[in-house]
């Protein structure tokens, strides 16, 4: 008798926790879903079970279960036919490994799933490395190997780290609070927009299983149509990436739109909100291009249609992705420059240089950089007449991006600088940018271009832009944010170890790589010349260094979530309304109405001590939840 | 209203915030279209091949076009006094044309007049997929608008049924333009 009232409340829990680990769920949802595509797949066009229409077919289930698994059938389904919002969105750390409307626990998901995606893409990096040490190595597998390596590499970081980190992470974390908003415009399209992204990035990292792809980031066809089915993966990754972007992007455009406090107005928002709203623009009416572009090319793949192959024009997949790419390439700056123009005012104690023209600027160069896209193409047989013209408004971009440059510098002109963790990530940004930025108006250069396309003079030019700026900035915004998201203060002295150690032994793997491409080191090719050795050698161990540089703050930044001093609510001494808020701030965010004031009118401010003293402000509670 | 209740939209502008999504939601879409109509003519020119069922498509794009009608009613709230029972009727009247569509889009794609390997082949079994996949999620949203029905009270000015009423308006629009594209370009 009472061994069986105990079997039925051990299924009951088991049952109960089943369903209260909506992770678990999704994984299970997923399978089942990737199972049930890809076997009636195969089963009807007579196919094995990993054939690319299979994979296909069950990854687009997959993709639903996992999205109505984690949530997505109780926060959608069931109150659109009646039913009441029932999720249960976690207390605690369990928040973030569920579906959670909270605008907070959403950036803290991006923030994280982009850091470790840039941990993964670093350490294939650092494979790509020992490979490069010495010609004819052949530490990859097969013939593809290498160039596998070098696009999962690439796409990782494109899609998975530069194109959510910032913008998921801050624009989520930050941008309601800035404008003094309770939570997004659309809370629950948020939840659903971040949990794409470990779809997204879990497709390109099984790819490898099903034979990786070799056509890089940008999967240019006949190659990514000829490509294994690994290819397939990686086209799905990017759309699933692609959808989250779009759907983020309106949701921060209605976010700033709709919700911004009473009494702020467009013309006082902060500059990172800027950033925010002008990469939105970008997400929303450029991604549908890429989307296009992939879904063509897996058209060709698998419809027997030929838009690039055969008689098709391989030029065109070219246009299409480079009208996305270009834009998108200013997706992952913008909010770089955001950061860092946000940070500067504050540690440099002096108002904002310029505010009109910064936004100018970031107007102008979201209005021209959809008119540069050729720049990609000048050696790939283009017409003449299209090279001159992509060459000018190639480098007149430069001007509103100088605009904001010269900014930057005038904020900092005559400033009481304060060189915390924070603010020499910006300087690292700042001089790291320069060395990116010029040598993109070298590559300008129609003439200059013949020479260094498919060089690492390329290479090293968007890593400098993209590593150097976007990821400098990024870390910058997560020492500076650090205190508010956690309410714990890092360790200002590791910081800068963090700092030092990261921005020499950047700087000296990717410097001689400019120098490596003059010399005629060619991108995506696994072995050279033996007269490369030296330079190789140089920068692969450099690399190692680099890629050390990293454990550091992994490991002193868990340490200090969990264990660091307390922080005060406004330990740098802001002025933006993240910063009248505890820290950790309250779900709701604001108990009493935000006071819009100047926020970058730090000039009267007094010498205060620095940093603030970690006392909390008195009647305000330290944790507000977590 | 006291400025911290401010921070929470009141129903009439959470309408207002879905629309904006709406609006947004639909030049992301129209994106396609225009690159669609840019693969469409660097590939194949204005050529147009003699096999396409003229007749067929004529219908198709005036049926799709009638849909609009009771989609217009819907957003109008037409004699919604009467318990949401003529809203039901104009939404499954829509969901029908709508489908009448679909089959003949569909009928078209698969007895495709065109080989699906030369260019304009491609760039027309391209263009139909990409429309019919707005058209069935139109649909879909519907159906479920109906599903819903027989448990709800539809209300045409509620966010929902005027998002959905939107949306459909788009996916007429977008076939205007496409069937001008592929069929009298
Ligand atoms: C950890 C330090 C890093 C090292 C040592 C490194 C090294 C490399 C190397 C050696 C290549 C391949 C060159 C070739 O043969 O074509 C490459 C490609 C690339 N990397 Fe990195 N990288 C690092 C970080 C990053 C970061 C942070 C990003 C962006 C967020 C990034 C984005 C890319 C992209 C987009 C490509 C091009 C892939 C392609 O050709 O399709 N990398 N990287």
């Amino acid at each position: 008798m009472s061994d069986r009232s105990d079997i039925s409340v051990a299924r009951g829990s088991r049952w109960m926790a089943f369903s209260r680990a909506p992770l678990l769920r999704a994984v299970v949802w997923a399978a089942a879903g990737f199972l049930l595509g890809a076997e009636v797949t195969a089963a009807l066009v007579s196919d094995t079970l990993l054939s690319q229409d299979a994979v296909i077919a069950g990854y687009a289930l997959a993709l639903l279960g996992w999205i109505l698994g984690i949530g997505g059938w109780e926060a959608f389904v069931v109150p659109w036919f009646g039913g009441e919002y029932r999720v249960d969105e976690g207390t605690g750390r369990s928040r973030y490994f569920r579906f959670n409307t909270d605008h907070k626990v959403v950036g803290i998901q991006y923030l994280v799933t982009a850091l470790a995606t840039l941990l993964i893409a670093g350490s294939i990096a650092m494979l790509m490395r020992i490979e490069l040490m010495k010609p004819g190595l052949n530490v990859f597998s097969g013939p593809g190997g290498y160039n596998q390596a070098v696009s999962l590499h690439g796409t990782l970081m494109i899609f998975g780290v530069a194109a959510v980190g910032i913008v998921g992470g801050f624009g989520n974390y930050v941008v309601p609070i800035m404008i003094g908003a309770e939570d997004m415009a659309y809370p629950r399209l948020n939840a659903v927009s971040y949990w794409f992204v470990p779809m997204g990035v879990l497709a390109f990292l099984a790819a490898p299983f099903l034979g990786g792809w070799e056509s890089g980031w940008t999967a240019y066809p006949p190659l990514s149509v000829t490509d294994g089915t690994g290819q397939v993966l990686a086209v799905l990754g990017v759309l699933t990436l692609g959808i989250s972007s779009v759907a983020s992007g309106i949701n921060l455009l209605a976010t700033v739109y709709h919700l911004r406090a009473p009494g702020l107005d467009w013309r006082q928002l902060p500059v990172f909100v800027w950033s925010m709203v002008v990469t939105s623009v970008l997400n929303v009416a450029f991604v549908p291009f890429v989307g296009t572009a992939l879904v063509l090319v897996a058209m060709d793949r698998v419809a027997g249609t030929h838009f690039f192959t055969k008689d098709g024009l391989p030029l065109l997949y070219q246009d299409l992705f480079w009208i996305f790419g270009h834009p998108e390439v200013y997706i992952l700056i913008l909010p770089g420059f955001g950061i860092v123009l946000e940070l500067l005012p504050v540690f440099a104690r002096k108002t904002l240089f310029g505010y009109k023209w910064v936004v100018g600027g970031f107007l102008a160069v979201m209005l021209m950089s959809m008119t540069v896209w050729d720049h990609h193409m000048y050696t790939t047989g283009i017409s003449n007449a299209r090279l001159v013209p992509f060459m000018t408004t190639t480098e007149m971009i430069s001007v509103p991006t100088g605009f904001v440059y010269l900014a930057a510098l005038g904020t900092l002109w005559g400033g009481r600088i304060r060189l915390t963790t924070p603010m020499l990530f910006c300087l690292g940004f700042l001089f790291n940018f320069l060395i990116g930025g010029l040598t993109g108006v070298f590559l300008a250069d129609v003439a200059l271009d013949f020479q260094m396309q498919d060089t690492f003079f390329v290479v090293a030019h968007f890593h400098y832009t993209i590593m150097g700026g976007m990821v400098f900035a990024l870390i910058a915004g997560i020492y500076y944010w650090f205190p508010k998201m956690s309410g714990r203060m890092y360790h200002e002295g590791l910081g800068r170890l963090h700092f030092w150690w990261m921005f020499i032994a950047y700087n000296a793997t990717f410097l001689p790589m400019f120098w490596a491409g003059v010399e005629g080191m060619n991108r995506r090719v696994a072995d050279y010349l033996p007269y490369l050795q030296p330079i190789n050698e140089w920068v692969s161990a450099a690399a190692f260094v680099l890629g050390a540089s990293f454990v550091l703050p992994a490991v002193h930044l868990t340490y200090a979530w969990v264990r660091g001093e307390e922080a005060s609510s406004n330990p740098w001494r802001s002025r933006t309304l993240e910063w009248t808020i505890p820290s950790p701030p309250p779900k709701e965010n604001f108990h009493e109405p935000p006071r819009i004031v100047d926020f970058y009118d730090y000039d009267g401010a007094e010498d205060l001590e620095w940093p603030a003293p970690s006392h909390p402000a008195p009647g305000v509670p330290v944790a507000g939840n977590d | 209203m006291s400025a911290i209740e401010r921070l929470h939209p009141s129903p009439s502008e959470q309408t207002k915030i879905h629309r904006t999504g709406v609006w947004l939601f639909m030049f992301s879409e129209s994106m396609f279209f225009v690159a669609m109509i840019k693969v469409r003519f660097d590939l194949a020119g204005s050529f147009r091949p003699a096999q396409l069922d003229q007749t067929l498509a004529l219908v198709a794009t005036l049926i799709l076009l009638l849909s609009a009608v009771p989609n217009y009613l819907v957003t109008r709230g037409w004699r919604r006094e009467d318990g949401g029972r003529a809203t039901v009727t104009l939404v499954a009247l829509t969901l029908l044309l709508g489908l009448a569509f679909a089959v003949l889009l569909l009928y078209e794609w698969t007895s495709l007049p065109v080989d699906a390997a030369g260019h304009y082949g491609s760039v027309f079994l391209g263009s139909l997929t990409f429309d019919l996949l707005h058209v069935v999620i139109g649909l879909l949203v519907f159906l479920s608008i109906l599903v819903r029905g027989l448990r709800l009270r539809l209300d045409p000015h509620g966010s929902s049924l005027g998002a959905a009423g939107l949306y459909w308006y788009f996916v007429v629009a977008m076939w205007l333009v496409m069937y001008g594209v592929l069929y009298l370009a």
